[in-house]
């Protein structure tokens, strides 16, 4: 097993071998954080593949000032606001009416599966999926994600507040459909 | 952050999802893109350089030429600016000079010998200084009035353009003869009036007494002689034996997976993954040549070099005890036949007995030098070695033949350029920078090897000059 700097050496002085080994090492996460940005699995892989060739390319710059992971994480994120920022540049995300949200102890993700969720993030509309992923999965204040989308805060906030309701909503209905699906087995 | 958040951070913290192998068949394509681009970009440099180096030679030979080809007139020149002109008095001459001279050219080298005519004390000092001179004339002596009271008949002066003392015992005893029989033509000048070897002179047309003995003798030689010396001088290295010691790097394209710097490490990363080679490694060279002039300004040369080239690389086949089934893979590259482990370092060395042949262009031929060869060489392939770095695992050594992987016999093209510095009279060392490009990959096509290496060394060459 290469060491994170082996890694880092192999990859700058162009060695494919190394290369496959960083990609083999660190495509799975890196897809479950494209997939959380993307529409579907297509796009994701479209922002994995742009963030690899960014990251094989600039590898030479890391300073080990950070894990390599957290670094690489950071580099797929950018290039998948970058595609998303496209998107939204067309369809300009505005504020909307608060809803009123279900207390937050209703829910519990434990009982769902990972594909689900995902499926539930992605099919949240582009602007509260990119502020849902970087206020709640990522930790960014609204008022960064307002700098990084172009975006004021209000509106990062009342994105927030719609993916938020959005994605208790939908996991209520997954929720119920689940149970649903094994009384009708039980049955 | 509530708890939604903290909740959901959670579940995608550790997330993980297989891409499809598509992706990295992409991204694969990119890389080599990407390689290409910066192999071409490197090439340019590298053709940029090979042009200033070119053309800082042409230049330099240019100037060498210039320089070569000037240095005698410009030592007339200097030589004539130098001398005083002949005053009157002192060396007056009879006759006609160009019939003496004869006119084959408007530039002509004479000897002079001037006899001085009134004072002795003045022929002395005239004698001891410029006595036996070099004399360029242009078309044809200037005559002018010259001996005192006969201005009328008598109105020639011999202006001498050049007045060299030759530098040579040879030439000063001849010298001091020349004077000796001077002396002995004024004596006998004062005494009979007359004067020894009149009848070379055009003496019917003097009037009066002349007073004056001219040009003895008619030199062809000291700008001829000189330039004859030179050429001998370039000319002396006919054969030379030299030996030579270079060290470099190669460099192949992305997709270079055969030849000498093949990575033959590399194995299947993955059931669909092929191997990847490294894509460069060092070289070296030792070796003997020698060396012929076939004119004055080309030069062959040929000889004998061992060449080892190593390039260290990553392989994750499973290799038991030695590097042997890395090996063999590269024989029979199916990776379904082997196991694989996480990737591990070897080196990877090619040898070669290589021949040789360069023809090349002197630009400069002096004691220092500047040559540029171009040529090919014909690389025999000796053996392949695979090591452990580490040393956990047998090396292993694979030789050429019908069934070896590796090419017997590989072509390559060279080029190169000399600076070297001649010293003792019998040597000269250079200093060598050049260019190695492979015409054939070191692995037999049906390894799917597809690519040639570029290789630049620099090295240095110790010539004895044979004759």
């Amino acid at each position: 097993m290469l060491s994170e700097k082996e890694l880092v050496r192999g990859c700058a002085n162009g060695e494919r071998t190394v290369q496959r080994a960083l990609y083999d090492r660190y495509s799975r996460r890196l897809m479950a954080v494209c997939l959380r940005y993307a529409k579907n699995v297509p796009e994701a892989e479209d922002i994995l593949q742009e963030s690899f060739m960014k990251i094989f390319s600039s590898l030479n710059t890391f300073r080990y000032e950070s894990k390599l992971d957290t670094w690489m994480t950071r580099i797929a994120i950018n290039t998948a606001l970058n595609h998303q920022r496209q998107k939204l540049y067309l369809l300009p995300m505005v504020d909307v009416v608060e809803a009123d949200l279900p207390a937050d102890e209703k829910i519990n993700l434990a009982d769902f599966h990972l594909s689900e969720l995902m499926s539930i993030v992605q099919s949240l509309p582009d602007g509260c999926r990119l502020v849902f992923n970087l206020f709640a999965v990522e930790g960014y204040g609204h008022k960064e994600i307002g700098e990084l989308l172009g975006i004021s805060e209000g509106t990062s906030k009342s994105q927030y507040k719609r993916a938020k309701s959005l994605l208790q909503a939908k996991l209520e209905n997954v929720k119920c459909s689940s149970a649903r699906q094994i009384q009708r087995n039980d049955n | 952050m509530g708890k939604f958040e903290e909740s959901w951070k959670e579940v995608f913290k550790k997330a993980e999802v297989s891409p499809s192998d598509s992706v990295w068949a992409t991204i694969d394509r990119g890389l080599a893109g990407a390689d290409g681009k910066s192999m071409k970009k490197r090439v340019v440099v590298y053709q940029r350089i090979a042009a200033a180096s070119l053309l800082f030679a042409l230049l330099a030979g240019s100037f060498g030429v210039y320089r070569w080809s000037s240095t005698p007139s410009k030592l007339t020149l200097q030589k004539s600016i130098k001398d005083k002109p002949l005053e009157q008095g002192h060396q007056k001459l009879v006759g006609k000079g160009k019939s003496l001279l004869g006119s084959k050219s408007e530039k002509e080298t004479v000897l002079a010998e001037a006899v001085p005519t009134d004072s002795p004390k003045e022929n002395e000092s005239a004698s001891t200084t410029t006595n036996l001179a070099q004399r360029t004339v242009k078309n044809n002596f200037t005559f002018s009035n010259s001996i005192p009271g006969d201005s009328n008949k008598l109105k020639n002066k011999l202006t001498l353009a050049m007045n060299a003392q030759w530098d040579n015992s040879k030439t000063d005893k001849a010298s001091e003869e020349k004077m000796a029989s001077t002396q002995r033509s004024k004596k006998l000048h004062h005494q009979n009036n007359a004067i020894p070897g009149l009848d070379l002179l055009p003496i019917e047309k003097v009037q009066g007494e002349p007073v004056i003995t001219v040009l003895v003798r008619k030199l062809t030689a000291i700008p001829g002689a000189f330039m004859n010396r030179m050429k001998d001088k370039t000319m002396q290295e006919k054969l030379w034996a030299s030996v030579t010691a270079s060290s470099g790097r190669f460099t192949s394209t992305a997709s270079a997976y055969s030849n000498p710097a093949y990575s033959y490490a590399a194995g299947p990363q993955s059931s669909s993954s092929p191997n990847f080679p490294a894509v460069n490694g060092t070289s070296y060279s030792i070796g003997m040549l020698g060396g012929v002039r076939m004119t004055n300004r080309l030069v062959l040369q040929s000889g004998l070099l061992y060449i080892n080239q190593s390039s260290g690389s990553l392989s994750n086949i499973n290799p038991t005890n030695s590097l042997a089934s890395v090996a063999n893979y590269i024989k029979t590259p199916s990776p379904s036949t082997y196991g694989t482990t996480s990737p591990y370092r070897i080196i990877s060395a090619n040898e070669f007995v290589s021949v040789p042949v360069l023809l090349g262009y002197l630009f400069i031929d002096k004691k220092i030098g500047l040559q540029l060869n171009a040529g090919g060489a014909t690389d025999v392939f000796i053996r392949n070695t695979l090591t452990d770095p580490n040393g956990r695992l047998q090396s292993y050594s694979q030789g050429a033949g019908q069934n070896s992987p590796y090419r017997s016999v590989d072509f390559a093209a060279l080029v190169s350029s000399e600076v070297s510095y001649r010293f003792s009279g019998r040597y000269r060392i250079s200093f060598v920078p050049g260019f190695r490009y492979s015409f054939n990959p070191v692995l037999r096509a049906n390894t799917n090897s597809i690519s040639n290496p570029w290789l630049w060394d620099v090295g240095f060459r110790l010539r004895y000059i044979i004759k």
